[in-house]
C-alpha cells in the first residue's frame, strides 16, 4: 500500500480484523506442537544411537556428526522452549515435554561428548558414587 | 554392576522413548535417581557427573546382554 493510500484509509488501519490474532496464534501453536512432537521423536533416536554405536572404538566422524546433531536439536529445543513457555501457549503438557526433552538432550551431550574428566577422574568419580 | 547405577542408566535410556507428552513422567524417575547420585558428590556438577557415567556405559550394555543364569 502506498503512503497516499494509507492516508486515505484513515482509521481503518487501526482495526485488526476480527479473530485474526486468535486464529493466527492457534494455527502457529498447533504447528509448533506438531513440530515439538516430531523433534522429541528425533531426539529420542539420536540419544539412543551411541548405546549401539559408540561403545567400541567409535569413529571420530560419527562422534563429530552425533555431537553436531545434538547441538542442532538443542538449539531448536531452546527455540521451542521460549515459545511454549509463553503464557499464551495453553498446552502445558507439550510445554513440560519440551522442557524435559531439552534437559535430556543436554545430558546426552555431556554424557557422550563432555571432556572435563580424564579416564582416571571418571573412574574415581564412579567408584565414589557407585562402588562395585 | 552397582544396582543404583544400573537403575540410573535404565531410567536414562527409558527417557529416550520419544513421546513428548510422556517425557515429564519418564524424566521424573531419571531425575530422582540423578539427584540422589549428585548428593553423594558435593561440588560435582551434573554435566561433569554425567560424563562419568560414560565410563560405565559399556559395562552396562554388556551386563544387559548376559542375563543371570539363575531366574529371579
Amino acid at each position: 500500500m502506498s503512503v497516499t493510500a494509507m492516508a486515505d484509509a484513515g482509521n481503518d488501519l487501526l482495526i485488526v480484523p476480527p479473530n485474526f490474532i486468535e486464529r493466527a496464534r492457534n494455527r502457529i501453536f498447533q504447528e509448533l506442537s506438531a513440530d515439538a512432537e516430531d523433534w522429541a521423536k528425533i531426539a529420542g533416536q539420536v540419544g539412543l544411537y551411541p548405546w549401539t554405536h559408540f561403545l567400541e572404538n567409535p569413529k571420530p566422524e560419527d562422534l563429530r556428526k552425533h555431537k553436531a546433531t545434538l547441538e542442532t536439536l538443542i538449539a531448536f529445543g531452546e527455540l521451542l522452549h521460549s515459545a511454549t513457555s509463553s503464557p499464551a501457549f495453553r498446552d502445558k503438557e507439550i510445554a513440560a515435554g519440551v522442557t524435559a526433552t531439552l534437559r535430556l538432550l543436554k545430558d546426552d551431550l555431556a554424557l557422550w561428548h563432555g571432556n572435563d574428566l580424564t579416564d582416571v577422574q571418571a573412574e574415581a568419580l564412579m567408584q565414589k558414587c557407585f562402588p562395585e | 554392576m552397582n544396582p543404583e547405577l544400573e537403575a540410573l542408566i535404565k531410567a536414562f535410556i527409558a527417557a529416550h522413548e520419544g513421546d513428548l507428552r510422556r517425557q515429564p513422567v519418564l524424566m521424573s524417575r531419571y531425575e530422582a535417581l540423578m539427584e540422589a547420585a549428585l548428593k553423594t558428590t558435593p561440588g560435582v556438577s551434573r554435566e561433569v557427573f554425567t560424563q562419568g557415567i560414560r565410563r560405565r556405559a559399556r559395562a552396562f550394555v554388556k551386563a544387559q546382554s548376559h542375563p543371570p543364569i539363575l531366574p529371579p
